[in-house]
């Protein structure tokens, strides 16, 4: 009387529904798990974000140079223009000429 | 078994009784119990189906049902900003929302009413205990302090009174206190931008979805820090009412620093009365002087009416104009180049370079230059000038500055273009990446004899503004003596400089509220140590935007595009 089509048709059916379920339930676990880590984030963001505004707030240029005056007698000054270099070769071609001066120079006093 | 058999062989079950056709046919009843058992398992077997359908049908509608959004937002432990931080150009943190509590009494459960004033008076001495009395007699529920220190949550949370109440509330925190006071503005209690950039973007700073991502504006912290600390220094070396500074991009437009003081705590909340603590930059408006020279001059240029060489002859001492009388400060030579007009800013020499002009032009030139419109900025507070009528003489004395108003921004938004190869860009506190609208105001040679001319102002020996020639930043830039418009008897000493640092251009904008003379200050003038002895702006403001110019020139000169701070060396020689 039943076709053996629908007796494998529904086996495949009850099989998938328990699969269905299965995962369902796993879903639902990883979800509290997703919102547990999510809440912790959440928690870790906030401090994150209070220790950024006490980071702020600790180097500002207004509390460091109180700071350096409470505690340095140094006295800092502006670097003046002839002091900047801009990039690495620049450095570097300075560098370079100061040696071979210094070279020059050495030569000269063994010589003399 | 064997008996089932014996019984069998007696007893034939198929046998109704002796009579032969009453035998039952065997298979037939076998089918008709067979059917029997059939149908009954066909209907457990729908019945199970239809458990099964409806069991699958409420599966299949949990699995298709979208997950429900956690919501992250509903338990107090959990803080969300309302308003998103806001941050300079290099990521500082100006401004931002953290959690605080408002300390509120339910009367109804306070038990013993005296004996909790008397705790809270321990606590806090300077609280009002008749007012306390009284609310505690007469209201449900009041506050007894908004926006609690931690401390003084600690103490009152302590106190382990019933009743009273701790609210959690978001509050704006300022980590630098003063310095971006008349920039950013605050916010009241409910969290809605009220003064300065709070406001102006206040539907931005609350969307829900952007608040991952800072507010980045165009200012930058170190450099705001120095403005202010060489401001302050300037007011009480000459002992002035007031200062204001801008530092914006020529190029893009883009504020780095806006300074006005004096200033004030935004952390305090406190209401903020009286005129010295109006946005002197952007509020402000001021007769400017002797800057708008530059303009007449640039104008002249523009127009092919002359050019920087020309010699403007037969200069009068003296110009009578309607009623009144117009001179120079000094005695200058009858006849004088256009060029010198400018370095040595003479009043009678532009005076008859604006006659050349004539009115239309000027007019129309002032317009293109945003002068006399309403400023522009992304701020609350922002100044529209008086409306220029222009009746008799107003051509003669608007060519020098005077008899026009307009805000510090304007002006200096105006130099940019007069510096930059001569476009007008709107000024502005937002850092973005698009190309920002140029409007061409002059041409690129006016632009560039403009340049040379302004740049004589600082290094020629008759120039106005000498003080403020510092190396390598190749500085320029037009200063402006003027009485206060609101009071004639004080000065507003403005200084308009540009200069150039790794390739960038800077405008400098140095204003000093009725500067008096620096008697103790040594000035380094022509390589001389001279005590100060005057009081125009050549004296103290560009003085203050020399000092200025030697702070910050280092730092905007490191380019974070092309080179490091490692890379930024001290030359051993």
């Amino acid at each position: 009387m039943f076709n053996k089509n629908i007796y494998i048709t529904s086996l495949i059916f009850l099989i998938l529904l328990i699969f269905t379920s299965f995962i369902k339930n796993e879903t639902r676990l990883l979800e509290k798990k997703i919102y547990n880590l999510n809440h912790k984030i959440l928690k870790l963001r906030h401090e994150l974000h209070e220790a950024r505004v006490e980071y702020s707030y600790l180097s500002s240029p207004r509390y460091l140079f109180n700071k350096l005056s409470e505690f340095s007698n140094e006295k800092y000054v502006p670097r003046s223009f002839s002091e900047i270099y801009l990039n690495l070769s620049e450095l570097l071609d300075h560098q370079y000429q100061k040696t071979k001066i210094n070279v020059n120079h050495d030569k000269e006093k063994t010589k003399k | 078994m064997i008996k089932k058999k014996r019984k069998s062989k007696i007893f034939n079950q198929n046998q109704k009784s002796f009579y032969f056709q009453d035998f039952y046919n065997s298979s037939e009843s076998r089918k008709s119990k067979l059917n029997i058992i059939d149908d009954r398992i066909f209907i457990l077997f729908s019945v199970f189906v239809f458990l099964i359908f409806i069991f699958s049908i409420k599966v299949f509608l949990i699995s298709i049902e979208r997950p429900k959004k956690l919501s992250y937002n509903s338990t107090s432990s959990e803080f969300v900003p309302i308003r998103r931080d806001i941050v300079d150009r290099n990521g500082n943190l100006i401004s931002s929302s953290i959690q605080m509590y408002n300390a509120a009494i339910r009367s109804n459960l306070v038990r013993d009413k005296k004996k909790l004033i008397l705790k809270l008076q321990l606590q806090f001495p300077e609280m009002n205990t008749e007012n306390l009395l009284n609310n505690l007699n007469n209201k449900k529920y009041f506050y007894l302090k908004k926006r609690l220190t931690n401390q003084e949550y600690k103490r009152l949370w302590l106190m382990g009174e019933k009743g009273i109440v701790f609210e959690p509330v978001q509050n704006r925190i300022y980590p630098h206190s003063n310095l971006f006071s008349h920039l950013i503005g605050q916010t009241d209690d409910d969290n809605y931008g009220i003064s300065g950039v709070e406001y102006f973007f206040d539907k931005e700073l609350i969307k829900a979805e952007l608040n991952d991502i800072p507010l980045t504006l165009t200012v930058d912290l170190n450099i705001q820090h120095i403005i202010n600390k060489e401001l302050k220094n300037s007011i009480n070396t000459f002992n002035a009412n007031g200062a204001g500074a801008l530092l914006m991009d020529a190029d893009n437009g883009e504020v780095i620093s806006l300074v006005s003081l004096p200033d004030f705590d935004l952390n305090k909340r406190e209401k903020i009365n009286g005129d010295q603590f109006t946005n002197k930059i952007t509020k402000g408006i001021f007769e400017l002087g002797s800057i708008f020279k530059t303009f007449t001059i640039a104008l002249a240029l523009d127009e092919n009416i002359v050019t920087s060489s020309t010699i403007i002859k037969n200069i009068p001492k003296k110009v009578k104009c309607s009623k009144y009388e117009i001179s120079d400060m000094k005695k200058f030579p009858n006849e004088m180049s256009v060029e010198e007009i400018l370095i040595k800013s003479s009043n009678v020499g532009t005076l008859k370079i604006a006659r050349m002009i004539g009115q239309n032009k000027f007019e129309s030139f002032i317009q293109k230059l945003h002068l006399n419109s309403r400023a522009y900025l992304e701020l609350g507070e922002l100044g529209t000038p008086h409306s220029l009528k222009w009746n008799k003489c107003k051509l003669e004395t608007i060519s020098y500055g005077h008899g026009i108003t307009t805000t510090p921004l304007q002006a200096a938004a105006a130099y940019a273009a007069m510096v930059n190869g001569g476009y007008y860009v709107k000024p502005t506190l937002k850092k973005n990446t698009l190309l920002k609208k140029k409007i061409r105001v002059i041409k690129e040679s006016t632009s560039k004899s403009i340049n040379s001319m302004l740049r004589k102002v600082v290094t020629h020996k008759d120039g106005t503004a000498r003080l403020a020639n510092i190396f390598g930043y190749e500085v320029s830039g037009k200063t402006g003596t003027s009485q206060s418009y609101s009071d004639k008897n004080k000065n507003i000493n403005t200084f308009i400089s540009y200069f150039i640092s790794n390739e960038k251009k800077y405008i400098l904008l140095i204003m000093l509220d009725d500067p008096k003379i620096a008697r103790d200050l040594i000035y380094d003038y022509n390589g001389f140590k001279i005590k100060g002895f005057r009081n125009e702006a050549g004296w103290n403001v560009v003085y203050v935007a020399g000092k200025v110019i030697e702070r910050i020139g280092p730092i905007l000169a490191i380019n974070k595009n092309n080179s490091t701070n490692r890379n930024v060396v001290k030359k051993f020689n």
